[in-house]
């Protein structure tokens, strides 16, 4: 079983990542806010998880370190974004993000990078 | 006294309750509708008559504008199918029917963002010559995100000129993510709007090998123009060594 953990400061947009990313094989959950995700990291290892606010990695929070608290290669992080502004994509390749997704995204494309299938 | 001030204040707390949990269900209903879209259009299959349930028409539009907005155009024609099946299209168009100007500039901006089908064009093009200048605007945006290929045409066929607002919103419109016409004959173009789109669109998508376009903008484009192809240049840090931007770069 996948483990997801969902991201998002948007009810809607937390609401679409899981309907996209849910199916048999994976099992999501969503947090509302940044705290709630550091501690969710610390409690439960995640598989991938998937964020919507490029933000949290930009303010110095160490945000990468605390999400991979266990594992330095686990969960795998996935940022969702619409900038299309190369330096702010390599920053967060930089840090520790492993994959940067573009808004408008393809339904498909992401469930395929969550399930692997 | 104190009676009626103990009676306000259980009365409003009453009001407050109520709007809350009216609130906090409207916003579980939409959570629901957004998820059971997200997860038919990522399957491509399913039963679309559970999709819109347990929510307003109007709210269910809004979450379907919502993630049509952020997804992309293989997600198109399963979007499709829950709009031919609400009739989600023919809902709009009669709203703006009878509706005041600015609920019909709300309702137009609501179906452009919708795939909706080309028949869609034919039937706002009347709404191009409304007196308000919103309802014009967003009646354009739908034509553009019905037939995107006629866009030149459209633009080209303007009697105002558009604000860099208006064509941030006709570039989300027209392209869902990639490119989606030719940006050379834009801004080698004479007319204003389409200059403007031209460079809009260059800086979006960081296209450098416009960089020459851009330079004989800002050595014979009109003067208001000539900031945003400078502009643009250092956007996509391009060599603004040239004589054309010595006026501008110390």
């Amino acid at each position: 079983m996948i483990k997801v953990l969902v991201f998002s400061p948007s009810f809607r947009m937390r609401a679409m990542i899981v309907g996209m990313v849910t199916c048999s094989d994976v099992e999501v959950e969503s947090v509302t806010s940044r705290q709630a995700l550091f501690r969710r990291c610390s409690e439960k290892l995640f598989d991938k998880v998937i964020i919507e606010d490029y933000r949290l990695f930009m303010n110095g929070s160490d945000a990468v370190r605390r999400i991979k608290i266990h594992c330095a290669c686990s969960p795998r992080i996935m940022v969702l974004s619409s900038i299309m502004d190369e330096r702010i994509v390599l920053a967060l390749l930089d840090c520790g993000v492993d994959e940067y997704i573009l808004l408008p995204l393809s339904p498909t494309r992401l469930r395929h990078k969550v399930c692997g299938r | 006294m104190i009676v009626f001030t103990l009676f306000y204040l259980i009365f409003g707390g009453a009001i407050l309750l109520i709007y809350r949990r009216l609130s906090l269900r409207s916003v579980r209903a939409e959570m629901a509708a957004i998820e059971r879209i997200s997860s038919f259009i990522t399957q491509g299959e399913g039963e679309v008559m559970i999709i819109g349930r347990g929510i307003a028409k109007m709210s269910f539009v809004r979450c379907l504008v919502f993630v049509a907005d952020r997804t992309a155009e293989d997600a198109v024609e399963t979007m499709q199918i829950i709009l031919r099946y609400y009739h989600i299209e023919s809902y709009l168009l009669k709203r703006i029917e009878g509706s005041s100007s600015r609920e019909k500039a709300y309702y137009l901006a609501l179906l452009a963002r919708l795939p909706i089908s080309k028949v869609v064009a034919g039937k706002v093009s009347k709404y191009m010559k409304n007196s308000s200048s919103d309802v014009r605007f967003y009646a354009l945006l739908c034509m553009l995100a019905a037939v995107p290929e006629l866009a030149v045409r459209y633009i080209s066929e303007l009697d105002e000129r558009l604000s860099r607002r208006d064509i941030a919103e006709m570039l989300s419109v027209i392209g869902r993510g990639y490119c989606p016409i030719p940006y050379t004959p834009l801004l080698l173009s004479n007319n204003y709007n389409m200059q403007l789109l031209g460079i809009a669109m260059v800086r979006r998508f960081g296209i450098y090998e416009s960089c020459k376009d851009l330079m004989h903008l800002v050595e014979y484009g009109e003067p208001e123009l000539r900031m945003d192809a400078l502009e643009a240049l250092a956007y996509m840090s391009a060599d603004c060594s040239d004589d054309s931007c010595s006026g501008y770069v110390v």
